[in-house]
């Protein structure tokens, strides 16, 4: 909803009060959503530039180059809202919509990741949500083609009325055949593609612009609804028209529907549009000027086409049955202009129309610290083995495997990590023997205790998912889920976090090509409690794979190999697992983040698979090292006995080296005839390390210290943590 | 040899059957749509690509089926031309009749995509004629692979020897543990009566390449890539 103050400058600017089809396009494209009014001028902290960035925020999708004139695609959003309302089609049109900024430039989509986060799985509302949402992705990505290959879930109270569902995708593109959003000069025309226009969808960016409340329900018409077999369609198309070199510019019809994708596509070039109202097909009667302007339904394309070239895209588009329609003209003059039976029905200043609305300045304080307790010790070793098992059967560490399998991980068959692993890892036909890691990630509980060190780390988690495939990270895309940023203490967390992670960016040198802002995760329950979702920046990052035959895995592979840590093991325990698990509830001060640590363990990991020295690797994050040495054994052959005594770092009891959540760690599985080639590289980076156990071929137990875990209860409770909940 | 790679509208594993005949062998794919269909005639091998063909609306395979591609699949399977079905192939190719039986929804009610094993039920010059390999691994990726036909026609089936592969263990043993959607008999792939058409729900392109996780699949495809005397 526009507010006063925009209403009266936008009427002084026109003249006149708005019609109802000018307060459409304006709400839509002044829309927190589409504009970035509250969030846009924090991005200046992100580092966006590197050598290999080929095309930044702004667009579709990121550009990075990777070798022989070859890019990746990067897109990453949110479709929360429309999730929470109805989970299948909510989460459905959210991977359709990200397939879309990835075609609209040309690339092929290779990957699919999804980052979820959901309330108890204990309660029918968020098992409901689960299964629509699980379903929707599964069902719209699975039949488009496109490989769901990895991705986070994690579940915690505060999102048991706004789940997150966030969606990342991953393309191909040779530089020759990149395709911009933006039309060229007057007199290039404008074909609308794809599926038909109704009313589904209508409002949708002003949906998203909003607390959730009871009556959200009602919103379901701003819900979309998803067909997936006309996107793969469009995939077809596209790759036909880039072949030929037909199109000078494409746009898929997000949010803001066709106002937003014409009038984006003119401004960035100082250019005007006019759009031919009754050309566009429609799927229902009766529809008003304004709803066919801002409707979002799905899974359609507007290209800008020369027009000496007009009929060939038509005949094209047409072989495909995706019926196109000439919709508008690119002009020289500043306007946006609707003409509908040979009349001008709106007529408004393109730029003011995209530009125009004032950023807003709004306060931030930080909010109340929460009191701290104290951690119990745990000296018995029976006690503390009955904890480490409640805490691998958690739903957010145990296996995830019931998810992932109902998408589909092989299609394209390039998947060389699927989910489940360390990061997915995917073969880049196109260039000789390399490949690259993709992983999506945070840390929401970090988050709400220091945003800013807790999105720092977040990203840093993300990163050493990357690295412990042997892969170096080349860029990144965010998607920033915060609550209200009307309210203070939402919006402090929101720049706190911006700050941290652009903190980040600057810190390893890693481009922020794409991101995504969803605000207004709040809730009003029946009594008026704000029930806000922690802070939530989704990190994605690619790593470039340049030995894709030795791609790492986080499974041991060998037996009487050595286990090595990389970094510090601190006391650490507020914001972690155990912390839940003991207190039910997060307080105290989280990791610090740590830049020089964590780029010291990274460089070390990654020379140290240079030289081949590493059979597999997994990264220390959430749950610490208990779960990351339980996810290597896991799938493993082997078992692995551990002695920490002298495990470096300030924890001491057995309860903070083994579920504390420092940064900076990893565990590596070693040849134990190099050890002497492992150590002085070791030495050589001054980084700090240990040798903390072997695997053992005599036994495929889980030893550590004087405690027994045995593989098949590991495996039970792992594999029944979530499972329990969902059939 | 020409190989026809066929795309209905929502096929979606064209791209890597193409590559996959580019990269093992000498032959020349041609892609096969609604909009050059004629070409069939002069083909040497059909291969029919998974996907979900129409949307899989309706019910998989039937609006394939009956397509003009469907009808000329059909009629050229009657002259011994060598053709190969995976997953919503291996369904386009009971709608059409040219294979028994039908492919309902997985026992689960979801979607499956995993690595699974398979016995080598019965041989077939024109698809695995190798007394190497009795077992496969292959992944799978269907909600419709649920294999079902009546009392006779399995009789039959299994008396001419027409049961290609059946889900199992590694060791390929068979039982309802290793049968991942509660298809018949586990069956996971059938010939036609002359063993000159297979359909299988899993997917032998995929299995290309130890880095894939198996290349198995290379036995199925290559065979029927080769060069034995088609009469």
């Amino acid at each position: 909803m526009l507010t006063d103050k925009e209403t009266e400058l936008i009427e002084q600017k026109l003249g006149h009060k708005m019609t109802p089809l000018e307060n459409a396009l304006f709400d839509a494209m002044w829309s927190e959503h589409i504009s970035y009014k509250s969030s846009r001028k924090w991005f200046s902290y992100f580092n966006t530039e590197g050598d290999n960035v080929y095309l930044g925020i702004g667009e579709g999708a990121g550009l990075i180059e990777i070798g022989e004139g070859w890019l990746v695609g990067l897109g990453l959003e949110s479709h929360n809202h429309p999730s929470a309302i109805d989970p299948f089609n909510g989460a459905a049109t959210g991977i359709g919509g990200i397939i879309r900024d990835i075609i609209s430039q040309g690339c092929h989509p290779i990957a699919l990741l999804d980052s979820l986060h959901f309330g108890n799985p204990q309660t029918k509302h968020t098992q409901h949500l689960i299964e629509g949402v699980v379903r929707g992705i599964s069902s719209y990505g699975n039949c488009v083609g496109i490989p769901t290959i990895g991705g986070e879930i994690e579940f915690h109270e505060n999102f048991e009325t706004n789940c997150l569902v966030n969606a990342m995708c991953v393309g191909i593109v040779h530089k020759d055949r990149v395709v911009r959003s933006r039309a060229q000069k007057a007199d290039q025309l404008l074909i609308l593609f794809g599926a038909t226009t109704g009313r589904d969808g209508i409002g949708g960016v002003s949906f998203a612009s909003e607390d959730l409340s009871s009556k959200s329900y009602e919103d379901r018409p701003a819900v979309q609804i998803g067909n997936p077999l006309i996107e793969k369609i469009l995939i077809d198309a596209i790759k036909d028209l880039i072949d030929e070199n037909l199109i000078a510019g494409l746009q898929d019809l997000g949010g803001g529907g066709l106002t937003c994708a014409s009038s984006e596509m003119v401004t960035q070039v100082n250019l005007g549009v006019e759009i031919y109202l009754d050309n566009i097909p429609l799927r229902e009667q009766g529809m008003k000027p304004w709803e066919i302007m801002i409707s979002e339904s799905q899974e359609r394309m507007l290209a800008i086409v020369d027009e000496n070239k007009m009929d060939k895209v038509i005949h094209i588009l047409e072989s495909h049955e995706l019926e196109p329609r000439l919709v508008g003209k690119v002009i020289n003059e500043n306007e946006f202009k609707i003409i509908s039976q040979e009349r001008i029905i709106a007529n408004i200043p393109v730029s003011f129309l995209v530009k125009g609305v004032p950023m807003i300045e709004r306060s931030f304080t930080k909010p109340e610290e929460i009191p701290e307790e104290t951690f119990p010790v745990i000296a018995d070793n029976e006690e503390l083995k009955t904890i480490a098992l409640k805490i691998l059967e958690l739903p957010s560490n145990a296996s995830k495997q019931w998810i992932y399998q109902q998408y589909d991980q092989t299609v394209q068959a390039n998947t060389i990590n699927q989910a489940g692993l360390n990061a997915a890892v995917i073969r880049i036909p196109q260039l000789q023997n390399k490949g690259i890691a993709i992983s999506i990630d945070t840390n929401s509980s970090f988050c709400f205790l220091d945003p800013r060190s807790g999105s720092a780390n977040s990203a840093a988690e993300c990163l050493r998912n990357i690295v412990s495939t042997g892969a170096t990270p080349i860029g990144l895309v965010d998607c920033l889920n915060f609550g209200n940023p009307e309210k203070p203490d939402s919006y402090w967390q929101f720049v706190e976090a911006v700050q941290g992670l652009g903190q980040f960016t600057h810190d390893f040198k890693i481009p922020v090509v794409g991101g995504n802002v969803s605000l207004y995760n709040e809730t009003i329950d029946r009594d008026g409690k704000r029930l806000k979702i922690n802070p939530t920046p989704v990190i994605g990052i690619v790593g470039e794979i340049e030995k894709l035959d030795h791609t790492l895995k986080n499974i041991i592979i060998q037996p009487n190999s050595s286990i090595y840590i990389i970094g510090n093991t601190n006391v650490d325990l507020c914001g972690t697992e155990v912390q839940k698990h003991f207190f039910n509830k997060l307080f105290g001060n989280p990791p610090d983040y740590n830049a020089n640590a964590e780029r010291k363990s990274m460089n070390t990991i990654l020379q140290l698979h240079k030289e081949n020295l590493i059979l597999s690797c997994n990264d220390i994050s959430q749950g610490g090292l208990f779960i990351s040495i339980v996810e290597m054994i896991l799938p493993s052959n082997y078992g692995v006995t551990l002695n920490l005594n002298n495990l470096p770092g300030d924890s001491t009891q057995l309860l903070e080296k083994l579920f504390s959540e420092t940064g900076a760690r990893y565990l590596i599985e070693i040849d134990s005839n190099r050890d002497i080639e492992v150590q002085t590289i070791l030495q050589a980076n001054n980084v700090v390390h240990g040798k903390i156990g072997e695997v053992s071929s005599m036994h495929t137990n889980l030893i550590i210290d004087e405690i027994i875990f045995e593989k098949l209860e590991l495996l039970r409770r792992w594999e029944e943590g979530l499972t329990k909940y969902m059939i | 040899m020409k190989i026809a790679i066929i795309r209905f509208p929502g096929t979606n594993n064209e791209h890597e059957l193409i590559r996959y005949v580019n990269t093992y062998s000498k032959h020349e794919p041609i892609l096969i749509t609604n909009n050059n269909y004629h070409q069939l005639d002069n083909m040497d091998r059909i291969i029919i690509a998974g996907g979900f063909s129409y949307g899989d609306y309706l019910r998989p395979g039937i609006i394939a089926a009956k397509s003009p591609i469907g009808k000329k699949i059909k009629e050229l399977s009657l002259s011994s031309i060598p053709i190969l079905g995976i997953c919503n192939g291996f369904q386009i190719l009971c709608e059409t009749g040219i294979l028994p039986g039908v492919l309902t929804k997985n026992l689960s009610t979801r979607f499956i995509s995993k690595m699974i094993n398979l016995k080598v039920q019965s041989k077939s010059p024109y698809f695995i004629n190798s007394d190497q390999n009795n077992t496969l691994q292959l992944p799978i990726a269907h909600y419709e692979g649920n294999y079902y036909c009546s009392h006779e026609t399995l009789l039959e089936l299994k008396k001419k020897g027409q049961i290609a592969f059946q889900y199992s263990s590694p060791t390929g043993q068979i039982s309802d543990e290793y049968n991942p959607n509660g298809s018949i008999n586990s069956i996971a792939g059938i010939y036609n009566a002359d063993k000159t058409v297979l359909g299988l729900m899993p997917h032998p392109e995929r299995a290309s390449d130890p880095l894939l996780g198996s290349s198995d699949g290379r036995i199925i495809i290559d065979t029927f890539l080769g060069d034995f005397h088609v009469n």
